[in-house]
């Protein structure tokens, strides 16, 4: 093989290899700083919000048992257990039902024939149901709801939703709930077969009331959008199970670091790391710094706990470096193309340099004639 | 340039070609980054100046109020070049602790001549950068002048401070440089009025001006003359504000001004004492050893030259600086460095070490400065915070990068300083190259007899 050729094939796999570059990236540059410790007998849950795909690995701050009982396999955690899966409950970017609660205007009237409509982006896979704040009955004068009692007698309906993927209207799932639901307290979750691409993908749901003529349902009116109160509901999937004990213990930082297959999607998502006990209770650090989303850890053991527990997260970030150089390529000839101004400019600029060098060379070579 | 002489060898027209190539280099190089890249700090001074040119508050922004002044004469030469520009700038960013709000950038990213805009913002920057560089280039013994320029003109920190992250500082250099040039060749009125204007646009030239006092003195009597004058106009001004407001300027500048307090956050702490701040101990040990034992006497360009490399880098070795003001530490550092194998190669690492170093500013210093190429392209690319730290924790690589990027730093300005030494005490033979000591103030005898008296 040529030279040339071979300089060319090693450019096209070094161009393939940069195209499909991954960096290492942490959650957070470093830990936060400890404020002391806590047992986790049973166990504990930490939500965070991610901005990267690939999550491959966690870190968290332990405080590792140095005595063992006679006969005792001696380990970090005991058997703990971690655990990562989504947490869209805590997704902020869905309407909060707790805002609603304490608006003035708090309720949407849906009357029969009369359909009430929102749009949103699904931020996880799996999407398997919308949970709607409703309720039956009509506000009062005073804009409180006046639930209609049971056994009224009044004929029977349902609510219907339909989800339709919003760029090209596609009916994708529909789900009906026979009302009036009485007894049944908010929110009413239509469910329906989950969608498995459902993430980042923009969705209109509509909700209906159907078969009834003369009742009207209050729906939970969302102050920030002004629109219904829903939020979307995911498959429960687990995305990484691994023992504690099978990680790696870093004296630099006290932390034990596992590491699992990537997981993806987790860019723009809300996660979780779940921490289950094993056979006996072991340390963990925790800090008043909350990580992104700040979200406090949970546990049944200490409710109302204000802290986070102290952990980072370790993803393969995509660096598509082919996309990126061209991207800063076109950047900046687009704006010297479409900014004829800008383009005689730089002409003149470089222009001038160039008359200038010219200047000098055609000076200096003058000098040298006139050298001995 | 530097000038040649008659009969220019092939090897000097070689020189010629390469400084050439350099000043080229750069300048492509700038002509890339300027329209695409930018740090919010470069759109609310300008927001500032469009507020005082459209509504007539010259006086808006009284914190940097020269440095403002500057910015707003700029605009409004360059605001016919912007058409239909009124909606782009932020009408919060003269509020105190409100500032540009997001949206406010976004209108201004969304303008469709935005490219245009940003190189006309910068352009000044630009210019400061040329202009130090020519500087250092006519300062710089003819042996070095390629090293310095390189160091200067090519330098990642140069090219951060004014192109990427748009900020005004080498303008400020240029003044303070330029002084020096001009109070070495016999103008020391227009020198200090140089080194003044800069200290009045940016705190660090301040902390060089009792050193210039002392360097282009003629007589002792001079000094304390100008301490008198300076310091009687200042406590006449801080009165005067006191009795009106009942506020002191100068405590507020010691006590809030932000430039000022990252001078003293670098303490010694001992139990039940105040805490001994580091910076302004050594900026004091430094002035008075200077003047006790300093080159020549402490006494003209050459040793002046040395201290102020000293006292810069200090400020960015001993302070919690930004990175866009690392570049103060270079220019009084840069003609020494280049003078020696060695000094280049730290030069160049200290180079090196600021791309790693600027780094521990996160995305806000780094990677979101490329906001004009678009938001997707900003989150495509990954902080390298936070690469960095999934590959070394950081813990371990910020201090020992900070430790070395500081020590090569403060080493530079030694070097400086004791290269300045060395070119005031060799023989008048040994400095027919260092032009910038050649044209020092000559000391006349009368001069230096009248001093060992004053001392």
């Amino acid at each position: 093989m040529s030279r040339r050729r071979a300089s060319v094939v090693l450019l096209v796999i070094g161009w393939l290899a940069l195209a499909a570059c991954r960096a290492p990236v942490m959650l957070l540059p470093e830990l936060p700083p400890d404020s002391g410790t806590l047992w986790i007998n049973d166990r504990l849950e930490q939500v965070f919000f991610v901005q990267v795909d690939g999550i491959d690995g966690v870190q968290v701050r332990i405080h590792p048992p140095w005595e063992f009982a006679p006969g005792e396999q001696p380990s970090l955690t005991r058997g703990a257990l971690l655990r990562l899966t989504y947490a869209p409950e805590f997704d902020q970017r869905y309407p909060d039902p707790s805002a609603s609660a304490n608006a003035a205007e708090r309720w949407l009237v849906l009357t029969p024939g009369q359909q009430l409509e929102a749009t949103f982006i699904s931020f996880y896979p799996g999407l398997e149901g919308i949970a709607v704040w409703v309720e039956p009955g009509a506000p009062d004068q005073r804009g409180r709801s006046n639930r209609a009692s049971p056994g009224d007698g009044e004929e029977a309906g349902e609510l219907r939703l339909r989800l339709y993927r919003a760029d090209d209207g596609v009916m994708l799932r529909e789900s009906r709930i026979p009302w009036p639901g009485f007894g049944q307290a908010p929110p009413v979750t239509f469910s329906f077969d989950p969608l498995p691409d459902s993430y980042l993908v923009a969705y209109r749901v509509t909700l209906e009331l159907v078969g009834m003529s003369d009742r009207s349902v209050l729906v939970w009116r969302d102050p920030r959008s002004e629109g219904m109160v829903f939020r979307p509901t995911f498959e429960p999937v687990v995305l990484a199970e691994v023992p504690l004990d099978r990680g790696r213990y870093s004296g630099v930082l006290g932390t034990v670091e596992v590491r699992f297959p990537e997981v993806r999607p987790t860019r723009y998502c809300v996660m979780r790391i779940t921490l289950e006990a094993g056979e006996a209770p072991f340390l963990v650090y925790w800090s008043q710094s909350r990580p992104p989303g700040n979200v406090p850890l949970r546990s049944p053991e200490y409710p109302d706990f204000d802290g986070a527990l102290v952990f980072n997260v370790r993803a393969s970030q995509d660096v598509p470096v082919g996309w990126l150089a061209s991207t800063l390529a076109r950047g900046v000839v687009r704006r010297l193309l479409h900014d004829p101004l800008l383009l005689a400019g730089y002409g003149l600029g470089f222009g001038g340099m160039a008359v200038l060098i010219g200047l000098q060379w055609w000076r200096s070579r003058g000098r040298r004639a006139l050298a001995p | 340039m530097s000038v040649q002489p008659v009969g220019a060898t092939v090897d000097q027209r070689r020189a010629d070609l390469v400084l050439f190539g350099i000043w080229i280099a750069g300048a492509i190089l700038r002509a890339v980054l300027l329209p695409i890249t930018m740090h919010s700090d470069l759109y609310q001074i300008y927001s500032r100046s469009y507020e005082a040119i459209s509504q007539g508050s010259w006086l808006v922004w009284s914190a940097q109020l020269f440095a403002q002044g500057f910015h707003n004469l700029w605009l409004l030469v360059v605001l016919s070049f912007l058409p239909d520009s009124s909606e782009i700038w932020s009408p919060t960013a003269s509020l105190a602790g409100i500032g540009a709000q997001p949206g406010d950038l976004e209108r201004f990213l969304a303008y469709p001549y935005v490219a245009r805009a940003l190189v006309l913002l910068k352009l000044p920057y630009v210019f400061g950068d040329a202009l130090v560089g020519w500087m250092l280039l006519r300062a710089a013994p003819p042996s070095a002048g390629r090293w310095v320029l390189a160091l200067w003109w090519l330098n990642p920190i140069t090219l951060y401070a004014s192109t990427v992250f748009g900020r005004h500082d080498s303008l400020w250099i240029a003044a303070v440089v330029g002084g020096t040039l001009l109070a070495q060749r016999g103008r020391r009125w227009l020198g200090g009025a140089a080194t003044t204007v800069a200290a009045a646009a940016r705190i660090f030239p301040a902390l060089l001006l009792p050193f210039f006092l002392v360097a282009f003195r003629r007589r002792w009597r001079e000094v304390w003359l100008a301490v008198c004058v300076v310091g009687a106009i200042w406590l006449s001004l801080d009165v005067m504000v006191i009795v009106r407001t009942g506020v002191s300027p100068t405590l507020s500048l010691l006590s809030e001004y932000q430039h000022v307090r990252y001078l003293t956050m670098l303490t010694l702490t001992s139990e039940g004492r105040a805490a001994l701040p580091i910076f302004p101990l050594l900026y004091l040990l430094f002035l008075l050893w200077w003047i006790e034992r300093g080159p020549a006497g402490a006494r003209g360009a050459a040793s002046y030259w040395g201290a102020s490399a000293v006292v810069l880098a200090m400020v960015i070795a001993l302070a919690p600086v930004h990175p866009q003001y690392v570049v103060w530490a270079l220019p009084f550092a840069l003609i020494a460095a280049a003078q020696q194998p060695m000094g280049r190669v730290l030069a160049v690492v200290h180079a090196s070490l600021f791309c790693l170093w600027v780094v521990q500013g996160g995305a806000a210093e780094t990677k979101d400065l490329f906001l004009p190429l678009g938001r997707d392209f900003v989150e495509t690319l990954p902080d390298p915070r936070l690469v960095l730290a999934a590959l070394v924790p950081t813990r371990v690589w910020v201090p020992a990068v900070q430790a070395a990027f500081s020590a090569l730093t403060l080493w530079l300005g030694w070097r400086a300083l004791v290269e300045s030494a060395s070119v005031v005490s060799s023989p008048p033979i040994q400095q027919a190259g260092a032009r910038w000591e050649r044209e020092t103030t000559a000391v006349t005898a009368e001069e230096a007899s009248h001093e060992q008296a004053t001392r």
